[in-house]
């Protein structure tokens, strides 16, 4: 009983971590590429779709939960009758990277322990999340009458994630590259699919 | 019979997870993204190899991969040429095949490895200057 107390508490502490880091890098986004913002949901360069595939490939449910309570505490909350409307936004934005990776995961075949990932495999994860997000948040305002005949949003989200992954990856990648020693490819933990 | 792109079972393993500790998933997360890095470094064994290449072609224009691996020098014909696949992959070396025979091939520098060649060279005649009494 005490033992799932304990992993429940870590589960909700680490939720709350990647909401938290989501709302920082959200925030840091909208300081630094405010003039590129398409409207309040769609910028050119979104930093923090980054966190959405590196989260659920790591945390999985826990991440989904964290995304989405992230993207909920920093959409705007103009008024209590747009509550259902912002919990939808804000489910999208966790559940489209789930559906990319569960995609990605069959299509590449990359292991539960994500032993054998490759470069190749995060750019693909990277663009299905891209896209699932731009499909499904879109399709929700499309349907919900909230896109106004906007097509240039859908092109928006896409591209915004895309670019915003991106950056966010090469400079990951080039501080791991001088701090995080190299190991074979073959030699990497776990191995199991 | 035919396996479904899409089972409950692998679904909810997914997004459940299995039995993989978070730490084994980060490392092989942390791991594939450092290889995305434009800055690829070399590793130790690999820097060993592009020397000792270095000196081979200084040596002699033509290297064989057989040649290199009849090598005793590396643990294994394996380790070589996979080290030799990880400077491939980097850039700095070309795998030739030969137009007589097609079972053989040469391991030729690229403008990039001819250019860290140089670097090297620039930097010997550097510390050899120095080193000279004025």
């Amino acid at each position: 009983m005490k033992a799932r107390a304990v992993q429940l508490a870590q589960q909700v502490a680490t939720a709350l971590a990647i909401a938290l880091g989501w709302m920082a890098l959200f925030n840091f986004n909208a300081l630094i590429f405010s003039p590129l913002a398409h409207s309040s949901q769609a910028h050119w360069i979104f930093l923090p779709a980054a966190l959405r595939i590196i989260m659920v490939l790591v945390f999985r449910d826990i991440g989904v939960i964290g995304l989405m309570f992230g993207a909920f505490l920093t959409l705007p909350h103009p008024s209590p009758s747009e509550l259902p409307h912002e919990i939808i936004l804000a489910i999208s934005s966790g559940f489209a990277p789930m559906i990319a990776v569960y995609l990605c995961r069959r299509l590449f075949h990359i292991a539960y322990d994500l032993s054998g990932l490759r470069p190749l495999h995060i750019i693909g994860l990277s663009l299905a999340g891209a896209v699932m997000n731009s499909l499904l948040l879109n399709g929700y305002l499309a349907i919900s009458g909230r896109l106004n005949g906007d097509v240039e949003q859908i092109l928006t989200v896409f591209v915004g994630d895309t670019l915003g992954t991106a950056i966010v990856l090469l400079i990951l990648s080039t501080i791991l590259s001088f701090v995080m020693p190299r190991r074979k490819r073959t030699r990497r933990l776990g191995g199991h699919r | 019979m035919m396996t479904s792109f899409v089972t409950a079972e692998s679904g909810m393993k997914w997004i459940m997870g299995d039995k993989t500790p978070i730490y084994v998933r980060l490392f092989n997360m942390l791991s594939a993204i450092r290889d995305l890095s434009p800055f690829n470094v070399l590793t130790a064994d690999e820097e060993l190899l592009l020397g000792d290449l270095v000196v081979r072609w200084h040596e002699a224009p033509s290297i064989t991969i057989s040649d290199l691996m009849q090598d005793g020098r590396y643990s294994s014909q394996s380790t070589a040429y996979r080290r030799l696949i990880a400077l491939r992959d980097k850039g700095l070396i070309t795998l030739r095949v030969d137009d007589q025979d097609k079972r053989v091939k040469f391991v030729e520098p690229t403008s990039f490895a001819q250019d860290y060649m140089e670097r090297i060279g620039q930097s010997l005649t550097m510390l050899m200057r120095a080193d000279k009494p004025a």
